[in-house]
């Protein structure tokens, strides 16, 4: 069986290994969603569930909807992301998986990134599908300010993944996994998402990209610096 | 250390919080040796190939193997090391063929559609590759797991417990892959408690008893009632 093992062996470099691992590991993470649909699904269902509460609570008043819209949305998002992590953890501890991807895994930095794009596709599916259901029920016309919101949604987005996949990582190894993520998770998030809630209720409000800013570089700096990490 | 150790251990201390696990463990393996590790339930077999595998880190002492330092240089051991262990590390939404294909790809593999198929057929799962792992009952899924472990041609094949869930045919065909890895100078450990199989197989044969090993020896000439002998001398 052995004989020509040497045949079977690629000799790679460094960079082309690490990326075949990333892709192997997103593409598995990808293939296993496709079929169970089941990270989605919890995310989604949960993100709407807020949406349509936070309708309830706050009543008819079409003044307030629209101040707090852009806050309900990141809520929802924040909250529908420890579920997808909690989910994508999980997948990985049914059978201990992840030591088996830890024994072939050359740099785990690839695990990270798998990981983080793999979280990036599932919040970006379930903003595509909530974003309008948010529209509808308050009354808010985000197509209208679509090219300026994508690149809040996509900061904000990257820079959840980001953590929240180091936080997930880091929670693996505790005992309490469900406990610890959101623990880690939350508060380090709360700059991101501060800003996030700032930018999006001010372009929903008709400000221009240049009137946020300040709270775009803020994000882009919190994506930064938690990425190097 | 001579070329010729694949594994040193010496005096290797696990503790997991009060509990000590393993009590100072010196161990020594050559390259192409196949080394049976017996022992009562909770003696350390699975801790100490767990260390072994890199998978855990051991409170004290040194671990080399192939002359790594298992805790500073594990990622060079790591491509070398085929793990059965009480999990499968399988991926229970993918088939056999994409488990292995996931695996294939994280090793580096070329050819991998022809060393899977190979592999698939060793473990005599080919009829059943595209069907989901999760539909499979346990044997099928430990016989997975053996062509997972070894699907990279491992330098060191670690196995724990490799015989649970296997019928009878399923051992027949393990008892055959692991005489073929072993003639190909493949270094095996496991942990077992079937004493006749481990006996044909193994050079040499350890008793583990309340995180030591208390008797190391060579298999041959020690038949099954003479290794009862030492067993109930040294466990109890």
């Amino acid at each position: 069986m052995c004989k020509d093992s040497n045949s079977f062996i690629v000799r790679m470099s460094g960079s082309k290994i690490f990326l075949q691992q990333v892709l192997a590991l997103l593409a598995k993470d990808l293939k296993t969603e496709w079929r169970t649909r089941e990270i989605f699904t919890s995310m989604f269902v949960f993100a709407v569930l807020v949406v349509v509460v936070f309708n309830f609570a706050i009543g008819a008043d079409t003044e307030l909807i629209r101040q707090v819209a852009s806050g309900v949305v990141w809520v929802a998002l924040l909250f529908a992301a420890v579920l997808g992590l909690q989910r994508a953890a999980q997948m990985e501890t049914d059978e201990d998986s992840l030591q088996g991807v830890l024994l072939a895994l050359h740099d785990c930095s690839a695990l990270f990134i798998a990981k983080t794009l793999a979280q990036m596709l599932y919040l970006l599916v379930v903003v595509i599908c909530t974003l309008p259901l948010c529209g509808i029920w308050f009354r808010i016309d985000f197509i209208a300010r679509i090219g300026e919101l994508c690149l809040t949604f996509a900061l904000g987005i990257l820079g959840l993944s980001i953590i929240g996949t180091l936080f997930a990582m880091i929670a693996l190894h505790t005992r309490a996994c469900e406990v610890m993520l959101p623990l880690l998770f939350l508060p380090i998030s709360i700059p991101l998402i501060i800003a996030a809630v700032y930018a999006t209720g001010q372009l929903i409000d008709g400000k221009s990209l240049k009137d946020v800013s300040d709270y775009l570089v803020l994000m882009g700096v919190f994506d930064t610096v938690f990425g190097i990490v | 250390m001579s070329t010729q150790i694949m594994v040193h251990l010496e005096g290797v201390i696990k503790h997991f919080g009060t509990i000590t696990a393993l009590r100072g463990i010196d161990l020594e393996l050559k390259r192409g040796c196949c080394l049976g590790i017996f022992g009562p339930n909770g003696a350390g077999k699975t801790t100490l190939l767990r260390i072994l595998a890199t998978l855990a880190r051991p409170s004290a002492g040194t671990v080399r193997i192939a002359g790594y330092d298992a805790v500073r240089e594990a990622e060079k051991i790591r491509p070398l090391l085929g793990v059965l262990s009480h999990r499968t590390f399988l991926y229970g939404h993918l088939t056999a063929y994409e488990n292995l294909q996931f695996y294939g790809r994280m090793f580096g593999l070329k050819q991998l559609t022809e060393r899977i198929t190979e592999v698939l057929q060793v473990v005599d799962l080919i009829a059943y590759a595209h069907q989901l792992v999760r539909t499979y009952s346990r044997g099928m899924q430990q016989r997975l797991a053996i062509a997972r472990a070894i699907l990279h041609y491992p330098k060191l094949l670690l196995l724990d417990e490799p015989y649970t869930g296997l019928d009878k045919h399923a051992i027949s065909r393990l008892q055959d892959l692991i005489l073929q890895l072993h003639s190909e100078s493949c270094t095996i450990i496991m942990s077992t408690h079937d004493l006749h199989r481990c006996l044909d197989l193994c050079d040499e044969i350890a008793i583990q008893c309340r995180g030591k090993i208390v008797y190391k020896g060579l298999a041959l000439g020690i038949d099954v009632q003479g290794f009862e002998q030492l067993y109930s001398t040294y466990v109890g």
